[in-house]
């Protein structure tokens, strides 16, 4: 083990809507690299490079975990603590309400206008 | 597969500072000419009330691509899917729908200079100051973001820093702004519309011949297949909470208004529907190349930098050139619309209405002058430290502008429109929206904003028993 293990900047997190930004920080000494990795089911190595950040998105509602170690020529580090990031997505009946009400005060507020120019006009 | 850090820095920093000078000196150059023009507070103002139909429809298009459409857009992408990307798209209503209002306006008030003066004399002293806390902190929001968005731009291209980066645009759009007023404006912006749509279709076509459709498509369905599904929850809440912000930014912002007053009067309804036209494909093709970085194996470190890091990945030095102009224009092109309208605003509706009333054409000038650069030093002091992302920032106006919506159509409308009714609409919605956006999500909070104003001025309207004499807005 020749690196200090780097670590994720928060223990957790909820995301509602499948998307989500995981960051970490860490020393990284010339040509070492982070790797983030995909803990569970299995280990499955998802970005390698110098970035301390990740953003993730399209997921579907489940619970993911990641780990993380900086690699260099010489050797690796210890893995970092697990990072839980649970999504659990907004619930579509709110949000088809949401998407209904929308569209019914869209129609009223584009009918009033064109109603109301159209009358203006004459 | 694993992802990989983009080439970054596709442009070296020296390439990249002598395209800034030459944009920048190129930009002032252009307002110093259009700013000949000026003869009165008004042509500065209000451009001599003479644009036509090619400047008219070039600055609407050029103002409502922002860097928010370049950037943002592709962040929607990413983060909510195909769905995400056609919400932004929705924006472009708000110019639809503001076509017929503005040719109201201007019908009802040919000699006015601000938003704030149809406030004012629809609705009372109350209202016109709750409006203007509202559209002045909406002002600074906008500005803050597209000042955040340049230095990112440029941090993301050629690794000039972020602060220098949004110092730079900040400073170009100040000078040529201050000597050339809104004719500077509109006349860049006719320029800069030229070279975003050349840009966006060279990027938009490169893009399909690198990466196939077919390809983009199976990535998703494999990795990502909630990026694809049109009924992805908080996708579908975005759809109409993103179309009311952007009815809200147009119908209530003197940014429009301004243009609404420098336009020739036949040519209002054509400019605003034509503007819009032009606009809508922008942000699907702005949009979409986000949802090919899976396809890249490109790690995106953060939602709002998608955009021009996989442009320029796709395109290489010469692309990222390309890009690198795009984005500066678009920038530009709003900063300057902001920064004049915002301190015509300031200048007629606190300096001439409150502070001094028998100011003269001087006097207005130069506090204008004054407000310009002042905004400009707000919006790099807020800049510097990055707050949060481009949306993040940006939305906290939007329950804010969503509640001005009905209050301002109903003003335009109904002679039984009243103060009173205005007031509580505005500040019940603004007060939901923004319930909304802390206790629920950011992408819900304007359209509950909206609903809640909606709902109190309807109840207003038939409850009321005033009625406005139109004249009185003369």
């Amino acid at each position: 083990m020749v690196e200090t293990k780097p670590h994720f900047t928060e223990k957790s997190i909820n995301s509602k809507a499948g998307y989500f930004q995981i960051s970490w920080r860490g020393d990284l000494k010339q040509n070492c690299q982070f790797e983030l990795q995909r803990s569970f089911p299995k280990v499955e190595t998802i970005y390698r490079g110098k970035a301390k950040s990740s953003f993730i998105s399209g997921k579907k509602n489940g619970k993911y975990r990641y780990q993380l170690q900086t690699i260099c020529p010489n050797g690796k580090s210890k893995t970092s603590e697990e990072l839980l990031v649970t999504v659990k997505h907004y619930n579509s009946q709110i949000a088809n309400s949401f998407f209904a009400v929308g569209l019914l005060s869209f129609v009223i507020l584009a009918a009033v206008i064109f109603y109301q120019d159209a009358k203006t006009k004459t | 597969m694993t992802l990989q850090d983009s080439n970054s820095f596709l442009i070296s920093p020296l390439t990249a500072s002598i395209l800034l000078a030459a944009f920048s000196v190129m930009w002032i150059a252009l307002g110093i000419y259009w700013g000949k023009k000026n003869k009165s507070y008004e042509d500065f103002s209000v451009a001599g009330r003479n644009i036509g139909l090619a400047f008219g429809s070039a600055t609407a298009v050029a103002t409502w691509v922002t860097s928010n459409t370049t950037m943002m857009a592709p962040q929607f992408a990413l983060q909510m899917g195909v769905v995400g990307m056609l919400a932004y798209c929705s924006a472009s209503i708000g110019l639809f729908l503001f076509a017929p209002l503005a040719a109201r306006i201007r019908k009802l008030m040919p000699n006015a200079f601000t938003s704030g003066d149809f406030m004012r004399l629809r609705y009372g002293k109350t209202v016109w100051r709750i409006y203007l806390v509202i559209t002045i902190l909406y002002s600074l929001t906008w500005l803050v973001s597209m000042a955040m968005a340049g230095g990112i731009v440029l941090e993301t291209l050629s690794g000039i820093s972020y602060e220098i980066g949004l110092s730079v645009i900040l400073l170009v759009c100040v000078i040529y702004t201050l000597r050339g007023g809104l004719y500077a404006v509109i006349g860049t912006d006719f320029i800069q519309t030229i070279i975003i749509l050349f840009g966006v279709i060279f990027v938009g076509f490169s893009l399909l011949k690198a990466v196939p459709v077919e390809e983009i498509h199976q990535q998703l369905m494999t990795h990502k297949p909630k990026l694809l599904n049109l009924l992805l929850p908080a996708s579908i809440i975005t759809i109409f909470n993103n179309l009311f912000f952007g009815i809200g930014e147009v119908f209530h912002n003197n940014v429009w208004w301004s243009r609404v007053f420098a336009f020739k009067e036949s040519i209002l309804r054509k400019a605003f529907s034509l503007g819009a036209l032009i606009w809508l494909p922008i942000p699907i093709a702005a949009g979409f190349i986000a949802l090919a970085a899976g396809k890249l194996g490109l790690n995106i470190p953060s939602p709002d930098m998608a955009g021009p890091m996989i442009a320029a990945h796709i395109l290489g030095k010469s692309g990222a050139v390309i890009i690198f102009i795009v984005i500066f224009s678009s920038i530009a092109s709003s900063v300057d619309s902001l920064l004049a309208a915002s301190s015509d605003l300031i200048t007629e509706d606190i300096y001439r209405k409150m502070l001094n009333p028998k100011a003269t054409d001087k006097e207005l000038q130069k506090f204008s002058q004054y407000c310009i650069v002042s905004l400009a030093v707000f919006a790099l002091l807020v800049s510097l430290p990055r707050i949060d992302d481009l949306a993040t920032v940006l939305f906290f106006a939007g329950p804010l502008v969503g509640s001005l919506i009905w209050p301002i159509v109903a003003g335009l409308y109904w002679q039984r429109a009243n103060s009173k009714t205005a007031a509580i609409a505005i500040l019940a919605g603004s007060a939901c929206g923004l319930l909304v956006y802390f206790q629920y999500a950011w992408f819900a909070a304007t359209l509950t904003a909206t609903l809640v104003s909606m709902f109190i001025t309807v109840i207003g309207l038939f409850s009321s028993k005033s009625r406005f004499n139109w004249k009185e807005l003369c």
